[in-house]
């Protein structure tokens, strides 16, 4: 009970700092904590794939793309703020200690808890091996899908990104 | 190791209940996409240049052929349950392609004006076209989603794509955000759905609407929550209305028609909507089923429409800009159609000895019919502003004598024209006629009322064009026409715009011919 | 156990909806344009954690899967829209939501 109003405590604060913050790379880590947060929250609820695979592809990947984009751009807007919520040393500790405590925390509930859902009985057996059957005998469909978004999504993002000369070829390498 | 061996068997059962032949088209157009990719690599500007057109053509016509044979089954589930082949699909998806095949007729023209990458301008065009037509046949929630995110992700690169342009970039990242602020909506109201029922397959989400309640494994039946259910089309439907530019959603619409190329601008207002309108119509279908949502839906269906007609005209009016212009026109059209989903969700009425069902589909054929017209006038509309070249994507001055410049353009212009606005024999005017023949059967007077007078109000800026280009003398030094360079075939663009004309009498007066095609 | 079970249900609804509510406002108010692509993020995390909750209380193996779906769609949006803020960026030199006037709202 108190771990979990905790949980549900941090993950609003956490929403909340990235309203807030004025410093775009300050609200990309409230983000980061929101979705660890989030990653715990679905290990209390025997949920390890989807908890593993948001930590690794929301968390590992595309808030670290987020933050690459904002420090190659330098997007970063300097705005007085008053002194405690300026310290940056502060709240990089305050975080990094309430991330540890969040992981831990999860990860003794996660060996405790018992696999019962609230009917009583599982429908289908939730585990990784007949996740894994299913994703390539009945999901297959939305499975190739991914597949051509994320082929899209390159096509797309290069197209967009790349730098090009004023006839439109792209640079390869810049000339010294 | 057991469990691998088990799973190896078991795939091996499985692979011969996939239905490859329904989806062969869909595989020809991503074939078609990576072989785009893959000429492009490996041949040089001008290489390229000639022979992706041919492959994407190519690619696209095939698709369509597939679609033609009598290999759909009628109103059956596929692929597991993932796909659905019903009438709204394969109409949906020939239209589709149709629009498709005009923008790869446009493609080197436009490639060659704004100077685009071609092979990623044929891919993305392909990869859209894929999205799309899969999203009118999507059965199953997430899946529509990533169709439509497949859809939409290229739309927004084909916007931006021409870099040396601010306006298309800055068309493109409103595209963008305010598209993704969409999905997020549909994949809460889907999840809401889920929820709700369990499932995200519409036809099972069917069977638990009809049976009103929710049975578990040992046997305990609980009732199917109501608040999940209102919430989740409420978002569902929030997030479509945005894809389908309706009232009071439709900010984005303007700004990036205007922005973007015009063969993209032709392909939002046309193929992307008629996906999003099948997905709205299997959604609305399969929540049909259950009572309580289907006494209330007419409202809120009717009052988008109402809302769509009458913003959409009344700023069309003030518009002098042509692409803005038939921006607001495809808002007010996406209401005339809303009404046609209005009567579907209202059926009290029917004739004596008509099943509810016929009636259904017979709504289910004016949509079809209206979406197929409204898709070939604004191909003819947007197709004829692309050939004028820089003087008719912008201002509507760039129009003004056109007779006297080419005769052949103003006329095809007037026809888009006076088909948009719903003027017989045009296809524009029976499918108004009929969608609105259906509103007045079921009871929805007022809304029909609205259509009307929206109509009227539709006539003076379409016919305000028309009066530009016939009555008005030229602007000193108005900017040349398009050239043939670089066609696949040389009267390629004519014949398209031509076929395009002639199926707009051609439909008006015989719509009896593409209702027929739908009984497979 | 089984009163925690029912908490982490009825809990998480609300959480989700909160988080879904902030996403809105976020984007709705934020002139920043990473922001308010944050805030998307923010709202297809919520729908996720809606999604996976009703899968974990009524036992259903398509939960995980959506999430999983969910969550590569929303890396190929992401990855897409940084590349157009970069674009627009260089064309603009800036990346403010409502400076973004060459085409009038």
């Amino acid at each position: 009970m108190i771990l979990y109003s905790t949980l549900f405590l941090i993950t609003v604060l956490g929403a909340a700092m990235v309203l807030f913050n004025k410093d775009t790379v300050k609200a990309a880590m409230s983000l980061i904590l929101v979705m660890v947060s989030l990653a715990v929250n679905f290990l209390l609820m025997n949920q390890e794939f989807v908890a593993f695979i948001q930590i690794i592809i929301y968390a590992g990947a595309i808030m670290v793309v987020f933050l690459f984009v904002v420090m190659l751009l330098n997007l970063r807007e300097r705005e007085q703020a008053p002194w405690y919520l300026r310290s940056t040393r502060l709240w990089g500790g305050a975080m990094a200690i309430a991330f540890f405590l969040l992981i831990s925390a999860g990860a003794f509930q996660f060996f405790t808890v018992s696999g019962v859902t609230p009917t009583g009985t599982l429908a289908e057996p939730i585990d990784i091996i007949s996740l894994s059957t299913a994703l390539i005998t009945k999901w297959v469909l939305p499975f190739v899908l991914t597949s051509v978004i994320l082929l899209v999504a390159v096509i797309g993002a290069v197209v967009m990104a790349r730098k090009q000369d004023e006839d439109g070829n792209e640079i390869m390498v810049e000339a010294d | 190791m057991i469990e691998l061996l088990a799973m190896t068997q078991s795939f091996q059962a499985y692979v011969p209940s996939l239905n490859l032949y329904q989806v062969a088209p869909f595989g020809l157009l991503l074939i078609g996409a990576l072989g785009c990719l893959v000429a492009d690599a490996i041949s040089n500007k001008e290489g390229s240049r000639r022979v992706l057109p041919v492959i994407s053509f190519a690619a696209l016509i095939s698709a369509f052929a597939c679609f033609l044979l009598p290999l759909w089954p009628h109103n059956v589930t596929f692929f597991e349950g993932f796909l659905l082949a019903d009438k709204f699909g394969v109409l949906g998806s020939m239209t589709i392609i149709l629009a498709m095949l005009v923008m790869v007729v446009l493609g080197p023209e436009t490639v060659r004006r704004r100077n685009l990458p071609s092979g990623e301008y044929y891919a993305l065009l392909l990869f859209a076209a894929f999205g799309m037509t899969m999203l009118t046949m999507a059965n199953e929630l997430i899946t529509a989603f990533i169709c439509i995110e497949i859809l939409s992700l290229s739309l927004y690169v084909l916007t931006g794509i021409d870099r040396r342009s601010a306006r298309s970039t800055e068309a493109a990242f409103k595209y963008l955000i305010l598209g993704a602020f969409a999905s997020a909506f549909y994949v809460m109201g889907a999840g809401f759905l889920f929820g709700a029922t369990g499932t995200t397959h519409l036809d099972v989400m069917t069977k638990v609407f009809l049976a009103g309640s929710r049975t578990f494994p040992g046997g305990v039946v609980e009732s199917l929550n109501a608040i999940y259910i209102y919430v989740g089309f409420a978002l569902i439907f929030v997030g479509l209305c945005f894809k389908l530019s309706l009232a009071p959603f439709h900010m984005w619409a303007p700004d990036v028609y205007e922005g973007a190329p015009i063969s993209t601008s032709m392909v939002i207002a046309t193929s992307s909507k008629v996906g999003a309108f099948a997905l709205l119509y299997h959604v609305l279908l399969s929540l049909g089923f259950w009572d309580p949502f289907y006494e209330s839906s007419g409202f809120i269906l009717s009052f988008v429409a109402a809302a769509s007609m009458l913003w959409g005209n009344l700023a069309a009016l003030v518009q002098n800009n042509v692409k803005r212009m038939l921006a607001f026109s495809s808002v007010a059209h996406g209401g005339y159609l809303m009404v046609g989903f209005a009567a579907l969700m209202s059926l009290t009425n029917s004739a004596p000895g008509v099943a509810l069902e016929d009636l259904q589909n017979e709504i289910c054929d004016s949509i079809m019919l209206y979406l197929f017209g409204y898709t070939v006038l604004n191909v003819l509309a947007f197709g004829i502003a692309h050939y004028l070249g820089k003087g008719g994507e912008g201002d509507m001055k760039g129009y003004r004598g056109l007779w006297r410049r080419s005769p052949v353009a103003a006329t095809g212009m007037a026809l888009a024209m006076l088909g948009l606005t719903g003027i017989p024999p045009t296809v524009g005017f029976i499918g108004k006629f009929y969608i609105f023949r259906h509103a007045v059967e079921q009871d929805l007077l007022g809304l029909a009322v609205i259509g009307v007078l929206a109509s009227v109000v539709s006539a003076f800026y379409y016919l305000r064009l028309i009066l530009t280009m016939f009555m008005m003398d030229e602007e000193q030094g108005a900017t040349g026409l398009a050239t043939t360079e670089g066609q696949v075939l040389p009267f390629g663009r004519t014949l398209v715009l031509g076929i395009a004309s002639g199926m707009v009498f051609l439909f008006g007066v015989y719509p009896m011919i593409f209702l027929a095609m739908s009984r497979f | 156990m089984t009163e925690m079970n029912v908490l982490y249900f009825e809990g998480n609804i609300i959480l989700s909806v909160l988080l879904f509510t902030m996403g809105i406002l976020g984007l709705v108010w934020k002139r920043n344009a990473i922001a308010v692509f944050l805030s998307v993020e923010l709202m297809l995390n919520a729908a996720n954690l809606l999604i996976v909750t009703f899968a974990y209380r009524y036992g259903l193996m398509a939960g995980p899967l959506l999430a999983l779906f969910i969550m590569t769609v929303a890396a190929a949006e992401a990855g897409v829209g940084l590349a157009i803020f970069i674009a627009l960026y260089r064309a603009k030199r800036n990346i403010r939501v409502d400076e973004a006037d060459v085409l009038r709202g």
